[in-house]
């Protein structure tokens, strides 16, 4: 009886550690097939901390026109999103081209943005610690596509790390998502567009 | 019990020892990183590759240039930090293209990528022997203007080369001790000006 008891103490000993491991995957697999937690939605005039960037929406449209210095090309049409882009970071930076992410657009595929300041119109202009920026984000698509009655956009941040795992140098590392905004597609401000 | 007791101090000994060096080990930038030269504003400051001395500091609300026989007005929600700096090389031909606003928090404001094709804003080339002025503006957030600092470098991220890092101490006062901030910096006007 005594040994039994024994030989059981000791297998389970033995086995406490694979037992924990087979634990943890059962209940990080229950977890992980749930729906993905909700992200937080905003709207025009928000003020969102994503990573390195201060974003603050404003307003979208849709443009055939040449806009604050962006040039559309006749049979190409662009979603336009204009926000105050604030840096937080302790450098000038013109890392902002990952930042804005639009939902998929059926039968388009997104290219990059591209990122034009407002003022005295100028494209991919670094931006300055403490000084927020008007900026607008092009999204140019083909003329045939159908825009959506709203552009919805995903907020990507990343992480600031002050050791990374390869070099032991400080950096801005993996980026998730941590907001949507949706705003709808409405009409440009005065002197936006231009003929192009 | 008293040999254990030893032991385990010697072994909490050891714990701190190893905790306090992993802490203290100079990370890869920084073994790599600039030497530094500093320096002060009106004295020339000698780095491997160049001697800089900075001349003089102006601030300005807007820009105005000519591009295309066309007035450019460059205007900013801070200020515009215009640094002279007398620049020559010691031994090669020399790009001092990386240049710094640092702030007194530590912002480090990059030259101004807004003043595309403007006089006098082809890279700051120095030949040996052959001193010259470069002029670097900078857009910066009015609290930045005391206590600032201009780092000066070939590259932006030196590795392992000087990097001057000079004080800029000298700012102009009106009489009342105000900041002198003038209205339009006239680029134009400015390049006319030789050493």
């Amino acid at each position: 009886m005594r040994t039994a008891f024994g030989k059981i103490k000791t297998k389970l000993a033995t086995g406490i550690g694979s037992t924990v491991a087979v634990g943890a995957a059962a209940v990080y697999s229950i977890f992980g097939a749930g729906p993905p937690p909700p992200v937080t939605q905003y709207a025009a005039g928000a003020s969102i901390e994503a990573g390195r960037w201060l974003v603050t929406p404003h307003r979208a449209w849709v443009s055939r026109q040449r806009v604050y210095g962006v040039t559309i090309r006749p049979g190409q049409q662009a979603l336009v999103l204009e926000a105050d882009l604030g840096n937080r970071t302790q450098q000038s930076t013109a890392s902002y081209a990952d930042l804005l992410r639009p939902a998929a657009i059926p039968g388009v595929t997104l290219a990059d943005p591209v990122v034009a300041q407002v003022r005295d119109p100028q494209i991919g202009p670094l931006l300055h610690p403490g000084m927020p920026e008007r900026v607008v984000y092009v999204w140019v698509i083909p003329g045939s596509a159908t825009p959506p009655a709203s552009l919805t956009v995903d907020v990507v941040a990343e992480t600031y790390k002050p050791v990374d795992n390869l070099y032991g140098t400080p950096g801005w590392f993996n980026p998730a998502v941590v907001g949507q905004i949706t705003l709808p597609l409405g009409q440009p401000p005065a002197g936006a567009e231009q003929a192009s | 019990m008293k040999r254990r007791l030893a032991t385990l101090l010697l072994l909490l000994a050891a714990a701190a020892v190893l905790f306090a060096m992993q802490r203290s080990t100079p990370r890869y930038d920084e073994l790599t990183g600039p030497l530094l030269v500093s320096g002060r504003m009106g004295q020339p400051v000698r780095t491997r590759l160049f001697d800089a001395n900075v001349e003089r500091v102006e601030f300005a609300r807007q820009l105005v240039y000519e591009r295309f026989d066309r007035q450019t007005v460059r205007t900013t929600s801070g200020l515009w930090a215009i640094v002279t700096v007398q620049l020559s090389a010691r031994s090669r031909s020399v790009n001092v293209g990386s240049a710094r606003w640092v702030g007194p928090q530590g912002f480090q404001y990059r030259l101004s990528d807004r003043l595309t094709l403007a006089p006098g804003q082809s890279p700051p080339t120095v030949e040996p022997g052959l001193p010259r002025r470069a002029r670097y503006f900078f857009e910066i957030r009015p609290d930045q203007v005391g206590g600032a600092a201009l780092w000066l470098s070939e590259n932006l991220a030196p590795r392992l080369d000087s990097e001057a890092r000079i004080a800029l101490d000298a700012l102009p006062r009106a009489s009342d001790g105000a900041l002198d901030v003038m209205d339009t910096f006239d680029m134009n006007a400015a390049i006319k000006e030789r050493p």
